[in-house]
């Protein structure tokens, strides 16, 4: 058991800080990065602890991704009440004003702030940021953390077909984006 | 060929770039991601496997509960009383003679039918 956690602990060791990084680019927010990031460990440890290390991998960057999709989803929510709830103030503080209206709002975490590094990776952030979920996460699971097309078809719990379209797609709109800044 | 030479230094550039923002992530970062994986390693730790009698204990019990009283109702009923018995408490309840009336109905019944052989 002792040895189990151990080894545990190196594997999320190992990964944790490309995990976090993965989840910043996709939820643009480091609070909410780290929350996945930790639930998906736990949901590692509780539920997988037990199956062979060499599955770890990608069974731990199923869970993030499904934790990322579940956060898109709140987010779609929140925004479509948002969205909602700022028509209605508008209304209603046609005559007073809006009182919040300078109070600053919360830190909008951009690629610069987040990570330090130079123009190049500001350029690839903002790029990624720009493609679809699945396309981004797709690249940064094939192309940075280099799992094999049926890893990372486990991970994004997809066919090896979506995952070789999604990467295909992935890389030419990066490039596209990406001239001049990269080969 | 040349494509896929650019293809394969594209993807080197981006790994390198990605990697580079790793190795620098801010200190309090890096902190909170220890202590994260600390706390899921030592919650897995001392997670004991929940046998899943345990967890089907409640849903039992609650189903013989609902089944022992639905036979105790059903079994404590006399037999007759029904819907049909329901209504007639209802007329009694609701009619203008005293309760007392209704308590002595088997009497009067006889009554009434000792009068009808009484005037045969």
């Amino acid at each position: 058991m002792a040895d189990q956690n151990r080894a545990m602990e190196r594997f999320l060791a190992s990964v944790e800080k490309q995990a976090y990084q993965m989840a910043v680019i996709a939820v643009q927010g480091t609070d909410e990065a780290l929350d996945l990031v930790q639930e998906a460990m736990l949901g590692l440890v509780s539920h997988y602890a037990k199956k062979p290390e060499t599955e770890w991998r990608p069974l731990f960057f199923r869970i993030l991704q499904s934790r990322i999709r579940d956060w898109y989803r709140r987010d779609q929510v929140r925004r479509r009440w948002r969205g909602w709830l700022d028509r209605w103030r508008e209304n209603d503080d046609e005559e007073d004003g809006d009182p919040f209206e300078d109070v600053a709002g919360p830190e909008m975490d951009n690629p610069a702030r987040l990570v330090e590094g130079g123009a190049a990776l500001t350029a690839i952030i903002e790029a990624l940021r720009k493609l679809p979920l699945r396309q981004q996460q797709t690249f940064l699971l094939r192309a940075w953390q280099g799992l094999s097309v049926e890893e990372t078809a486990v991970a994004m719990q997809c066919g090896a077909g979506s995952v070789k379209t999604h990467y295909s797609r992935a890389v030419h709109s990066l490039r596209e984006m990406l001239e001049g800044h990269w080969p | 060929m040349k494509e896929e030479k650019d293809e394969q230094a594209f993807l080197a550039s981006a790994r390198k770039t990605l990697d580079g923002a790793t190795e620098n992530l801010e200190a309090s970062i890096c902190s909170r991601l220890t202590r994260a994986r600390m706390a899921a390693v030592e919650q897995g730790g001392s997670r004991a496997p929940r046998p899943w009698r345990w967890s089907a204990v409640p849903i039992t019990a609650g189903v013989a509960i609902v089944l022992v009283l639905a036979s105790l109702w059903f079994k404590g009923r006399p037999e007759g009383i029904g819907p049909a018995a329901e209504v007639v408490d209802m007329e009694i309840l609701t009619a203008p003679e005293a309760p007392d009336f209704y308590a002595d109905l088997e009497f009067y019944q006889w009554l009434a039918e000792d009068d009808g052989h009484a005037d045969g």
